[in-house]
């Protein structure tokens, strides 16, 4: 309520729509990275590991609540003035957090973007960044777990449904983070098939470990073509989860209904597929969730004009700033500087952006 | 001036920008959360100062200054370069040119539209860039004299003064013709009535929170804070209008006609922007209150360069103009000002030669 009116007072009289953000650079002189809407961390470890995967460790600032295994958070963090937001799954599990009240991200750094190769070298021990509130449903089923509470109304039906997770590349993240939470809470089979190429698993001697502890859990580290070779069979009553790559998610969907398995995946791409540049191709562009088509080769503008999308034109040539409007996800180029973006939500200007993958916009 | 090479004056000229782009980063956004931070300062102990006139006067006049101060960081340096999408790669929520407003009559949402489509675009183009005397003052000849001219003076001390008013007024009037003009059928996003709606919520609002709200929070102080709030957006007025004036409105800055400018190279254009701008030496400070116009030559070729950069840049774009033989048209503040009131004044009787 107290907040309310001062956020309308604030647009009013302050021409802020949140009364925390005008106060914003202010409060960053007492309190590092401290934003309006989200959380602050602190950086507590950074280790790079084999394969191009970054570990980051954070401590959330005591206001921040623990996630449920499997969720993830958007990390935001100023890298040489910009602030760059990506969606990321915490590997840690709630009881590290409980314990520790610290939170492991595992990133898998690609070459192309300005963000992951970057975070690395440029995040400092001790340095603080933003994190927002956990969130996802890509959870681990409650009826597979022994809950103390539940524990006298449990069918037995339940408790043994064996499940089945497929882990992609990074798609290991949520796995590992409800593997370490619930393993102990189950004593249906749980089989883990992780593939990456050649020594690029994270987690292996955890994982191991675990699979050493408990009897009813089982973990294959593959290629993929050892995947490809050997194909996964389901039964109908298991519960199939599975983080990875677009393609490798449809697969796994596919077999699981085939099976008349209950499939569950994670939502967000990983990263988006970039087109080859040179070579014309057509991508997506969702404008304020409509869909439009476009060729990878010419400035967004002109292409969406013609198909009487709600766009608004100026000069043309990038001065104006007419066109512009947020790009939520996806790459463009900037066809003033060559500038290849990155995947996060920027201001972009339609009349001199070329996409180079499937978008998402909005005015 | 026909044998330039336009080609070659535009590459020199991109690559100083491309250069100068390629090194913004985390120094820019630092200067302006220190400059925001600066603005906030001022404005919060300029607001706590018009309280303590009772104490001594000159503390009241200090808080005025201080106000002063606070609302031409606001609109100059912060919101005019913010509003051009100077920021917008930090990708900050706050200061980016989609959701900055300023604190002034003017909604920033159809300035924005007007100003950086209009008057950036069509820079000096008579009869496209109504920015060019504000349809109230004959600057050039390319104007039919008409008696109100004659006392053209007094109108111009009178725009200064209302400064804020006069601008949203012609933002608003200048965007319905701006959108009136857009193709049939097309999705009209601004309707005339969300037009006056703004130009009345916004101008309501900035009257309630200076002469209303903040000096009935000061309970017997009513008349020393409103009075204090009125020298301040005057001396704001003022002194935005001046700097403005300066940048555009010199006795040397050329204009253009509609005719010249079509099928205009980028070579071409840049060449009218440099002609149509004149700049104003100062210190460093100086700057920063001018909101970096004081470069304007530099803000019209790249309105979208962090000002931060700007005194940066002007060493390179001076060099080059040079080389080209073109006018790089900058001088003191009392030379250049001056200047303008000679071209006021020149322009107010008929076919001034
Ligand atoms: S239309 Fe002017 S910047 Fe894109």
């Amino acid at each position: 309520m107290l907040s309310t009116t001062l956020n309308k007072l604030s647009l009013w009289f302050l021409h802020h729509r949140a009364f925390s953000g005008y106060i914003e650079p202010v409060m960053q002189q007492f309190k590092p990275a401290w934003r309006q809407g989200l959380y602050r961390a602190q950086v507590i470890d950074v280790t790079k590991t084999i394969g191009d995967f970054v570990h980051i460790t954070l401590q959330p600032q005591p206001q921040w609540k623990v996630h449920q295994a499997g969720q993830h958070v958007e990390f935001t963090a100023e890298l040489n003035g910009r602030l760059l937001t990506r969606i990321f799954t915490i590997a840690s599990s709630p009881e590290q957090y409980a314990k520790h009240k610290i939170i492991t991200l595992v990133i898998k750094c690609n070459e192309l973007g300005r963000f992951t190769p970057l975070l690395a070298d440029e995040l400092s021990i001790n340095s603080w960044i933003n994190i927002s509130a956990a969130q996802g449903d890509f959870t681990f089923n409650d009826s597979l777990i022994n809950r103390d509470e539940n524990k006298a109304k449990s069918s037995v039906e339940n408790t043994t449904k064996p499940a089945v997770m497929v882990a992609g590349g990074s798609g290991i993240t949520p796995m590992y983070s409800m593997l370490s939470e619930h393993l102990s809470a189950t004593s249906a089979p749980v089989y883990l098939r992780y593939i990456a190429p050649e020594n690029q698993h994270q987690f292996v001697e955890s994982l191991e470990l675990l699979a050493k502890k408990h009897s009813n859990f089982t973990v294959e580290f593959m290629t993929r073509a050892e995947h490809a070779a050997k194909p996964l069979t389901l039964s109908a009553e298991a519960q199939v989860y599975c983080c990875g790559p677009q393609g490798l998610m449809l697969d796994i969907e596919t077999l699981s209904k085939n099976a008349g398995a209950n499939f569950y995946q994670e939502h967000f791409s990983l990263a988006p597929i970039v087109t080859e540049d040179g070579v014309d191709v057509d991508v997506t562009v969702t404008l304020n969730g409509k869909a439009f088509t476009a060729s990878n080769q010419q400035n967004l503008l002109t292409q969406l004009e013609t198909q009487n999308a709600p766009v608004i034109r100026g000069c043309g040539i990038g001065v104006c700033h007419q066109c512009q409007c947020t790009k939520k996800s996806g790459l463009v180029k900037n066809l003033l500087t060559g500038d290849v973006s990155d995947s996060g939500e920027q201001i972009i200007q339609l009349c001199i952006s070329q996409p180079l993958s499937d978008l998402e916009v909005s005015i | 001036m026909t044998q330039m090479n336009y080609e070659q004056f535009a590459q020199e000229l991109d690559a100083i920008k491309l250069n100068t782009m390629a090194k913004v980063g985390d120094k820019d956004a630092k200067y302006i959360r220190r400059v925001i931070r600066w603005q906030r300062y001022t404005g919060w102990s300029g607001r706590i100062m018009l309280l303590t006139g009772l104490i001594h006067p000159a503390l009241w006049v200090l808080g005025i200054l201080l106000l002063a101060v606070s609302k031409i960081l606001d609109n100059m340096e912060i919101g005019h370069n913010v509003m051009h999408g100077q920021y917008d790669w930090m990708n900050d929520k706050f200061i980016n040119s989609q959701n900055f407003e300023w604190d002034i009559a003017c909604d920033g949402k159809s300035w924005n539209r007007v100003h950086n489509f209009e008057h950036h675009t069509y820079t000096n183009v008579i009869g496209k860039d109504r920015d060019f005397g504000y349809g109230l003052l004959r600057l050039s000849n390319d104007f039919r004299w008409k008696v109100k001219n004659l006392w053209q003076f007094i109108t111009y001390i009178n725009l200064s003064l209302l400064f804020q008013w006069g601008i949203a007024y012609h933002e608003l009037a200048a965007e319905r013709v701006f959108i009136g003009k857009k193709k049939e059928g097309r999705d009209q996003r601004t309707p005339h009535s969300e037009l006056k709606h703004r130009f009345f919520s916004k101008g309501a609002r900035q009257i309630l929170k200076d002469y209303v709200l903040f000096p009935l929070l000061a309970g017997p102080l009513f008349l020393w804070v409103l009075v204090g709030n009125l020298i301040a957006n005057l001396l704001r007025n003022l002194w935005t209008s001046t700097i403005i004036f300066c940048g555009h409105f010199t006795e040397h800055v050329h204009t253009f006609t509609e005719a010249s400018i079509e099928n205009e190279t980028r070579g071409q254009w840049y060449y009218r922007q440099a002609l149509g701008s004149s700049n104003i030496q100062g210190s460093k400070g100086f700057h920063v209150m001018t909101g970096h116009l004081s470069f304007q030559i530099e803000h019209h070729l790249f309105p979208d360069l962090p000002s931060s950069r700007y005194q940066e840049v002007a060493p390179q774009v001076q060099a080059v103009f040079k080389k080209y033989q073109l006018q790089y048209n900058t001088g003191s503040f009392a030379t250049q000002y001056s200047s303008v009131l000679k071209r006021i004044l020149k322009y107010s009787l008929p076919n001034a030669a």
